[in-house]
């Protein structure tokens, strides 16, 4: 077991270094040299300026070079400066990555409440009318293009009914907890539309193969309720894949949803990697991208990890 | 393979137990969607209307007999401009669909066919795009400056540069699913003895491959390929929506979307039309497979 | 070496559990034109693991396969002298092929031809086997098992290859259709001159079929002799223990004074690879591994058994 997370944290460390190498030249890549960008808008600098200010910042010198300064630094510890925020890259990282992570985990959240009942009551129901109902919704959920939801929503909600704000986190309104709730409803509505599809279908296959099995029909033998049943003896085995598919879903939740907050001008994570890569600033969007492939491969490894311990054949059997 | 929120790996979940007229009906609504989008030349003649008019005297109007679903900022027919983005992005998804397919399948192949280091190789390549963040890695790919790529200038410089360059960099990312598909198929199949028969009687790899093994996997690549263009399309017009992706004048459902942002208190219809035409397409698609995917299974 | 096939030497070790395993263990055999030399073992024995070796779907750890005294050139030249009919009819046809298709494939591979004298030469070719050709133009699917196998001899014959190796061509077949396809084989051996390496463990069809025997056990060759010699008057106890136990041998079947077959994956020991099993063990047996050298008197007939020379009680 040691040996497997030792090895696999080898991987994800070489991957890591990988992906730095191959973002880092792909930016290079792209067009616009930062500081010709600056001279564009501001036609007093000087060559002499520009020469200076390349210097400071290092871009003068070619890009393995550059590569190799970052990745000295990074290793200390330092991850650089932000160009275009001009603040340290964690600084700007961290207050972007609590807003994705409080926006991701209360549309998680929310999607879960709702799949599982969902979920339980296609399984009871499975077959009939009910079923296919939840179904076709489910499939409806996951074939609506995001974007367009939340456009749809943000019309009706905030620009015709006027309930609703259409954009940001309450913090300007007050930074109260009614009025960052309000915020949150419309992006949190539109990612669950699509999450919780995903997680109902999962829920409903997992239970219908358990509803068959030995111990639920010994449980009913012993006089315990259905209700019971389900929640108790049921469900609690057919959670094994959602808790993979969470797992899973780990780098999700750093990498945020790009468009949803590009939408309602969430400033979050998915925002600010657009941003940076638009941008040209190399440190943050290094940074950001990084973390986000560093949580995707640790959920990765917690999702092999569970599967191996908790595979649902091996509790059967025991009991 | 998705880029819209949240992540890949989500979307693919258990087979929905869809009624058997389900893939018929996606089917149908494919194909009206194929021959709107196809034909919108044909239609702009047979109306009378020509899809570049600008009008400025009857911007943002409502639906009428004239225009059914209205007509946009500068007066364009909205109805028309849906129809020819439909072709955009229809033809968008399809060519990068069956792109990734091409990819996935040749990857999958060699890995599955050798075994052993090659595939270990390919294997762990494949796993780390699966690892990468999908839709930065799209953004930064489409961010690509051509020209510091060493593209030819007349190439870098042309319209269509936009069309070609979304197709390559879907395909160069959505490969996966049908690379780990055909490879394992492959694995199961080049141990069969008709494979053995086929080398005792001098066959080289090439001929093993296409004759022997591909066929084998064809239905699921099927099911995979017909199920991939919903995602691409959402794909394109995500990265057309964010404004990397198709780029105006070609009209395009994503890039539509992200012109209506901007009108989204005024005229939000705009926004309506191209979305609603995405989400049915997408409908239809997974319709399709999922109904392909039971016909298979029997 | 006037040997159509010969093998020296050849060894073919695999990754065990418990260690290298060699799967084929020093083996040498000859093969002159126009015989039927029968490999005879039980499951396990190496000898399927032999064939691949001699038709290059493996590489030997050591040793070496020669063609007429040279070492193969290339698996494509290889293909026009030695082929392979496999043991199971159903897996050793491609199910989504017509099996026209099928049998015309080598010819396609060695692009001879036109399409329409590929036609023809299967149309002769499944005439020889006694298909009917009408019929070809079916999936391999539609065929029964003995028809099958017939097809796939077929394929094996469009190269017009010298010789055939044949890897337990009956055994997955109906009692009724066995003597048919046997019967086949000896046909076409008269007819095309061929020459059969038979892989076996029916020691009934070995006495019909062979000219000469090779025992197999552990991945050794345990006895060599000519057919009337090996069954007469056998010098290895182990090939006695499989003549006792005629009509058939196989998993399952009653064995005589048997103690349990040793694991595949065994590390190997010092000695014959037999003595556990044997009767007739003595420490010796155990300590000095027997090489398979003449019995006395008859230079033709070879035994790995210390006790070779004491005919059969």
């Amino acid at each position: 077991m040691m040996r497997f997370i030792a090895r696999r944290t080898v991987q994800a460390l070489i991957v890591l270094a990988l992906m730095s190498v191959a973002i880092y030249g792909l930016i290079g890549l792209m067009p616009g040299d930062p500081i010709d960008e600056m001279i564009a808008n501001d036609p007093r600098l000087t060559t002499a300026d520009a020469q200076r200010l390349k210097a400071v910042y290092g871009l003068d010198r070619p890009l393995p070079e550059r590569y190799l300064a970052w990745a000295e630094h990074a290793l200390a510890g330092e991850f650089g400066y932000s160009r275009l925020y001009n603040a340290p890259v964690l600084d700007v990282i961290v207050p972007r990555l609590a807003n994705t992570v409080g926006l991701m985990t209360t549309s998680l959240a929310l999607a879960l409440i709702v799949a599982l009942p969902l979920g339980v009551l296609a399984a009871r129901r499975a077959n009939g009318w009910l079923d296919g109902a939840i179904n076709l919704g489910c499939f409806a959920g996951i074939s609506v293009p995001t974007f367009w939801l939340g456009l749809m929503l943000m019309v009706v909600f905030a620009v015709r009914l006027r309930w609703l704000p259409a954009g940001g986190t309450g913090v300007a309104e007050g930074g109260t907890v009614i009025e960052r709730a309000r915020h949150l409803i419309l992006p949190v509505a539109t990612l669950a539309v699509v999450t919780v599809p995903v997680y109902t279908r999962h829920v409903r296959a997992a239970l219908i193969e358990i509803l068959g099995l030995d111990f639920v029909q010994t449980a009913r033998a012993k006089g315990a309720s259905e209700a019971r049943v389900i929640w108790r003896h049921a469900l609690p085995n057919a959670l094994m894949p959602v808790v993979t598919l969470l797992a899973l879903e780990l780098g999700g939740l750093f990498s945020g949803a790009l468009v949803t907050e590009q939408i309602f001008a969430w400033p979050g994570m998915g925002k600010l990697i657009f941003d940076a890569i638009m941008g040209n600033d190399y440190n943050l969007a290094l940074m950001a991208l990084l973390f986000a492939t560093a949580a995707t491969l640790v959920g990765n490894l917690a999702a092999d990890l569970a599967y191996a311990r908790l595979d649902p054949r091996v509790r059967y059997d025991r009991r | 393979m998705t880029v819209a929120d949240p992540s890949p790996t989500l979307r693919r979940g258990p087979i929905l137990s869809a009624r058997g007229a389900a893939g018929p009906i996606g089917l149908a609504i494919l194909m009206l969607l194929a021959l709107a989008c196809f034909g919108a030349p044909l239609i702009a003649r047979w109306s009378g209307y020509d899809p570049l008019a600008v009008d400025l005297t009857n911007r943002l109007a409502g639906p009428s007999l004239a225009h059914p679903f209205g007509t946009d900022d500068i007066g364009r027919d909205v109805a028309l401009r849906v129809l020819y983005g439909g072709q955009v992005s229809l033809a968008v998804g399809i060519a990068a669909a069956l792109a990734a397919m091409v990819i996935g399948t040749v990857i999958g192949l060699v890995a599955g066919y050798n075994g052993g280091r090659i595939d270990g190789v390919l294997m762990r390549v494949t796993d780390w795009m699966i690892a990468l963040p999908l839709l930065p890695l799209l953004i930064v790919l489409s961010a690509l400056d051509p020209a510091k790529l060493g593209l030819p200038a007349d190439l870098a410089a042309s319209a269509d540069l936009s069309l070609y360059r979304i197709v390559a960099i879907i395909a160069l990312t959505g490969w996966t699913l049908v690379a780990r598909l055909v490879r394992g198929a492959a694995l199961s199949v080049r141990t069969r003895d008709y494979v053995a028969a086929a080398r005792i009687a001098g066959a080289g790899p090439l001929r093993l491959m296409v004759v022997h093994i591909l066929p084998n996997v064809a239905s699921p690549l099927l099911v995979a390929t017909t199920l991939s263009v919903g995602n691409v399309i959402l794909t394109e017009s995500v990265l057309s929506f964010l404004g990397l992706g198709i780029q105006p004048p070609t009209p395009s459902w994503g890039n539509m979307l992200s012109n209506a942002q901007d009108l989204i208190t005024t005229a939000p219809a705009l926004a309506f039309y191209p979305g609603a035409c995405i989400f049915a397409t997408v409908v239809a698609c997974n319709l399709v497979g999922d109904w392909l995917q039971r016909q298979l299974r029997d | 070496m006037s040997a159509l096939l010969a093998v020296e030497r050849l060894v073919k070790e695999f990754r065990g559990r418990g260690g290298p395993v060699r799967a084929v263990d020093d083996v040498s055999l000859a093969v002159e034109p126009g015989e039927v030399v029968a490999l005879v073992g039980e499951s396990g024995c190496g000898k399927t693991t032999l064939a691949r070796l001699i038709l290059a779907l493996e590489a030997p750890t050591s040793g070496r396969v020669l063609l007429a005294g040279t070492a193969p050139a290339g698996r494509k030249r290889t293909a026009r002298r030695i082929q392979l009919v496999f043991q199971d009819p159903f897996g050793s046809l491609n199910p989504r092929l017509s099996a026209a298709r099928i049998i015309a494939e080598p010819l396609a591979i060695h692009r001879l031809g036109t399409r329409r004298e590929r036609g023809e030469r299967v149309a002769a070719l499944a005439a020889a086997v006694g298909l009917d050709p009408a019929q070809l133009g079916r999936r391999a699917r539609a065929f029964s098992g003995g028809q099958r196998q017939r097809i796939a001899i077929a394929r094996a014959l469009a190269l017009d290859p010298e010789i055939l190796i044949l890897d337990e061509p009956l055994s997955a077949l109906d009692v009724s259709v066995q003597a048919q396809v046997l019967q086949l084989l000896l046909a076409l051996r008269e007819r095309r001159r061929l020459t059969y390496l038979f892989i076996s463990h029916d020691l009934a069809v070995v006495e019909a079929v062979a000219t000469r025997v090779a025992v197999m056990y552990a991945g050794r060759i345990v006895e060599e002799a000519s057919r009337d010699a090996l069954f007469d008057d056998p010098r290895h106890p182990y090939t006695r223990l499989l003549l006792a136990s005629i009509p058939r041998l196989g998993a399952g079947k009653r064995r005589h004074d048997t103690a349990p077959e040793p694991p595949r994956d065994a590390p190997r020991w010092t000695g014959c690879a037999f003595a556990p099993r044997c009767a007739r063990a003595v420490d010796r047996c155990r300590a000095e591994t027997p090489a398979l050298a003449s019995v006395a008197g008859t230079p033709a007939h070879r035994a790995a058994c210390h006790f070779r020379d004491e005919a059969a009680a």
